[in-house]
């Protein structure tokens, strides 16, 4: 297992980020970094984590890698998805890549499906949009998908209309349109958040199965710990557009180096912890216009010194496998932070 | 485990006590599902079918089941924001179930709501200061000055400063917003709030500050919650009871602790383990990969 592990760290590298920068033009604040040096790899049949709550940049980060991004937005860096880098090909070179290549879901299905269209039409047609085939074997293949990511009758319900499915079979849809061209890498934006928590376990089971099978690397992208903790193998936090620290899975339950991870961790219910209150973070993630260059979580952290207020801090390396963004990281027990 | 299924079976029981803040009794809610050529209803559909249960005086029922299960139909059929079509309501005592619209009022503000999203809740013309006293404006019996007092006093409790009070909705946070809810639903002095997902909106980071306020509160004034969620982990950290709804009806109603360790119904059971591990220690789809040795 650990051998398998290593040799995995190693090599098969299917997505790889580096020095991912966003920036906006806003009518208000001019040219605003919204995702600032973002870098992270997925490996072949991993799943990584990118965690953290609304305006850290999480969603802006993934529709930044597939290219999905208005017009307003500048993006600089590089995303490399199996030896290419994205960010240098074409409009055209790109539409080979996207959803062939790499594929993406989204949280609410229903709203990612055409409601005009049979969800076994909108399949065919991407299956179409990337392999020559006729319109009966494109059919086909939807149907055989349908099969694969467990919905029942698939050859009756490749007739039905998005609005005569479930979220979760929807959900299903999504993931036979993502998986119709065997892409490397499928991005799950909050994949789940929209479900139920039955339903919630269905689809991440399945999506895990297919990963079996299929040797896919999957970034999930979520603000829900349960989630991150339930399938990733690592997991990068996210904060106010930067990654604050990126570890392994275990490592960053048990020994989060961050105080914004620890402060995310003992936020989660916990009927012995929380028996009398839970854990909080006081304050909340500033607005992009007044991201500063030294630590954007100090003005919430309780560690936080005159040291964290001044410069940029760049993540370092603690361990081989472990990074944080902290300038105090060795100074600071975690253990009982953010209990008031 | 018989003993815990009798005590199980006794808070079960909506008439065993008479320090009920709400007692529901046999309650059904239905709905149109098809009408006829000339638009008569020809087939109903049952929201809530036959849900009877008990909020004891400061405690925290929590009210759960996943989405259509109706359990925010029973919330608002507890305050008679909707009307039933069977089944009685008591309130603190008074039964509510066939009480006139200035009867309704009064009771109104001694059993509060709280909404899942603030934005949509509270009137987004209204400045903040408007929003927290217009409960004591419907209730009547406040002077101008109590009534600013109060304000002033809760807005102070929940966390928000007096520069706030000039605010609109549109000017300020979600977390923020609850908590503008949180006083308007508290500033006549009820003794019971339906809370129904009064956090599911909210942040994780904020989310906390929400539910340690509500505990606070609740102590302090001894207030009754119907708390209304689909979140299980949260549920299972701040209620003393849990009724579990599956399609209209209340399949189950325990003790938090008795609930989890053993859920009597099959259906709690799936929705218990459908509940994703709070450590990758705990998950089940596949082993967490060890972490490298460091150095």
């Amino acid at each position: 297992m650990t051998i398998t592990t290593e040799k995995a760290l190693e090599q098969d590298t299917v997505l790889k980020v580096d020095d991912l920068c966003v920036d906006f033009k806003t009518p208000d604040h001019g040219w605003t970094r919204i995702v600032d040096n973002v870098a992270f790899s997925v490996r072949k049949g991993e799943t990584v984590g990118l965690v953290g709550e609304s305006g850290s940049g999480k969603t802006v980060t993934s529709l930044a890698i597939m290219h999905l991004l208005a017009r307003n937005a500048r993006v600089s860096g590089s995303v490399v998805v199996n030896d290419r880098d994205l960010n240098s090909l074409s409009e055209k070179q790109l539409d080979g890549v996207r959803g062939a290549e790499v594929a993406m879901i989204f949280q609410e299905p229903r709203r990612s499906l055409n409601p005009a269209f049979t969800v076994g039409d909108q399949v065919a047609e991407a299956v179409r949009r990337h392999r020559k085939c006729s319109r009966k074997d494109a059919w086909a293949r939807a149907v055989e998908l349908f099969d694969r990511v467990g919905i029942p009758e698939p050859a009756k319900r490749a007739h039905a209309y998005p609005h005569e499915f479930s979220g979760g079979m929807c959900q299903r849809v999504m993931l036979a349109m993502a998986l119709s061209c065997d892409p490397d890498v499928l991005i799950a934006d909050e994949p789940t958040t929209a479900l139920d928590v039955t339903v919630q376990r269905q689809v991440l089971g399945l999506i895990h199965e297919l990963q079996l099978e299929l040797g896919l690397g999957v970034l999930l992208i979520t603000h829900d710990l349960s989630v991150v903790a339930e399938v990733c193998d690592r997991a990068a936090v996210m904060y106010a557009g930067r990654i604050v620290e990126d570890a392994p899975i275990l490592e960053l339950f048990d020994n989060p180096r961050h105080p914004y991870t620890a402060g995310l961790l003992h936020a989660m219910p916990d009927p012995v912890r929380h028996a009398e209150k839970m854990g909080v973070i006081p304050g909340r993630v500033p607005p992009p216009h007044e991201f500063v260059e030294s630590c954007r979580f100090a003005p919430r952290c309780p560690y936080a010194r005159a040291e964290c207020t001044t410069d940029y801090i760049p993540l370092s390396t603690i361990g081989t496998d472990h990074l944080v963004r902290c300038v105090r990281t060795d100074e600071i027990s975690l253990e009982d932070a953010f209990y008031e | 485990m018989s003993e815990t299924t009798m005590t199980g079976a006794r808070s079960n029981d909506p008439t065993s006590t008479g320090t009920a803040a709400l007692v529901i009794e046999g309650l059904t809610k239905s709905y149109p599902a098809k009408r006829n050529l000339l638009g008569r209803v020809t087939e109903t559909v049952d929201a809530v079918r036959g849900v009877s249960l008990e909020v004891r005086r400061g405690e925290t029922l929590a009210l759960v089941g996943e989405s259509g299960a109706g359990k925010s139909t029973v919330g608002r059929l507890a305050l008679r924001l909707i009307e039933p079509n069977s089944g009685s309501i008591r309130v603190l005592g008074d039964d509510i179930t066939a009480m006139g619209r200035s009867e309704l009022r009064k009771v109104r503000g001694r059993a509060t709501m709280i909404f899942q999203d603030p934005f949509k809740s509270l009137n987004p013309r209204a400045q903040i200061k408007y929003s927290i006293a217009e409960p004591m404006l419907s209730q009547g019996g406040y002077s101008a000055s109590d009534r600013d007092k109060r304000v002033a006093a809760l807005l102070d409790r929940v966390g928000l400063a007096a520069h706030h009070l000039e605010r609109y909705p549109y000017e300020m946070s979600g977390g923020q917003l609850q908590r503008v809810a949180i006083a308007r639903a508290l500033v006549t002095d009820p003794e019971i709030v339906v809370c129904d997902e009064p956090v599911a909106a909210l942040d994780m980071s904020i989310r906390s500050h929400v539910i340690n306020l509500l505990r606070e509160l609740q102590s302090e004034r001894n207030l009754a919650y119907l708390f209304i969620s689909h979140d299980m982990s949260l549920v299972r950290v701040i209620a003393d009871r849990i009724a579990v709804m599956k399609r209209g009806e209340i399949i189950e109603c325990n003790d938090a602790a008795t609930l989890f360790a053993d859920p009597t119904h099959e259906y709690s059971r799936t929705l218990l383990s459908a509940i994703p591990a709070a450590h990758p220690s705990m998950r089940t789809f596949r082993p967490a990969p060890a972490a490298r040795v460091a150095g």
